[in-house]
């Protein structure tokens, strides 16, 4: 395990973070404009989750089998979410007939 | 001749740094994440492609209020986890009942807010049989309630054998997979607040 291995853990630092992002997220969700608000809302929910995986989840000292290991299923999520979402922007095809 | 030849170093296996079991969980994890990520695809679709997401005068709006708590419940969860599992690292075993008892009630916590609020919005009118709407959220809340729950109960199993004194410093395993675990619906928690709370009915849909 990581601490075994005499790696020093920011976990009040990290939960600090995760705190203050999550009010961020609130206060930024009041945005008028609506592009720049969900940008940002998915960028600071990208990196909260990241700091749960790589400080508590340990992903930042694991060697890279686990890495090899968990790639497989992220890589799958990006190509579902990929075509989800042009399957919801463009339900009736409109992407492939070029409208 | 004296052929004094330097051993040759060993050839470095990644495999072995790991145990089984916690290759074994993150591979759950894995395709749990892709379960999850399947529920929110078809939230994705339904909601970017309706024309009426949130029938006015008939689905109640969802508190940020309630939730942003409840966000901060598992952050500090999350926490107690980790320092868990840190102090049984240093052997101390008194520690890892204190902290892992204060997780296990930091997600009964959460359990608590979320019937809670269930129960409120379903009084005000948000009725699953209304359209996506209601369905999605009661579909994608209910199913990471239902890992909190699990969580609790794999939790607390960890707990009393822990009070039972069966992790050390050198044999705490089953602590670090409860950890994975717990940290993982977290996670999770984080994208559902964003996707389903933070992100208003007007901008998409």
């Amino acid at each position: 395990m990581s601490e075994a291995n005499g790696h020093s853990h920011p976990y009040y630092k990290v939960m600090a973070w995760l705190t203050f992002f999550t009010v961020a997220e609130i206060a930024w969700a009041g945005l008028s404009n609506r592009f720049w608000m969900i940008f940002g809302l998915c960028v600071m929910a990208g990196i909260k989750a990241g700091l749960v995986g790589l400080y508590y989840m340990h992903l930042k000292y694991e060697n890279r089998v686990l890495w090899i290991a968990i790639s497989a299923p992220v890589v799958l999520i990006v190509v579902m979410v990929t075509g989800l979402s042009i399957d919801a922007v463009w339900p009736y095809g409109d992407f492939l007939h070029g409208h | 001749m004296e052929s004094a030849s330097p051993a040759a170093p060993a050839k470095r296996n990644l495999l072995n740094e790991f145990t089984r079991g916690k290759l074994a969980m993150w591979l759950f994890l894995g395709s749990d994440a892709m379960g999850f990520m399947g529920l929110i695809g078809a939230y994705m679709v339904l909601r970017i492609s309706s024309a009426n997401w949130v029938v006015a005068g008939r689905d109640p709006e969802l508190g940020i209020t309630l939730t942003a708590i409840m966000t901060f419940i598992l952050i500090l969860s999350s926490v107690t986890m980790v320092t868990a599992h840190a102090k049984i690292l240093k052997g101390d075993q008194k520690g890892l009942v204190r902290w892992l008892g204060l997780t296990v009630i930091g997600g009964a916590i959460f359990l608590g807010l979320q019937v809670y609020e269930w129960t409120h919005l379903i009084h005000i009118g948000l009725n699953p049989a209304n359209g996506n709407y209601a369905a999605t959220f009661f579909g994608l809340t209910g199913f990471h309630g239902l890992h909190v729950l699990i969580g609790v109960i794999y939790l607390s199993c960890i707990w009393l054998k822990a009070r039972a004194g069966a992790y050390t410093a050198t044999n705490n395993s089953p602590v670090e997979l409860v950890g994975l675990y717990w940290h993982f619906v977290d996670l999770v928690w984080i994208v559902l607040f964003t996707i389903v709370y933070l992100i208003p009915d007007s901008v998409v849909g």
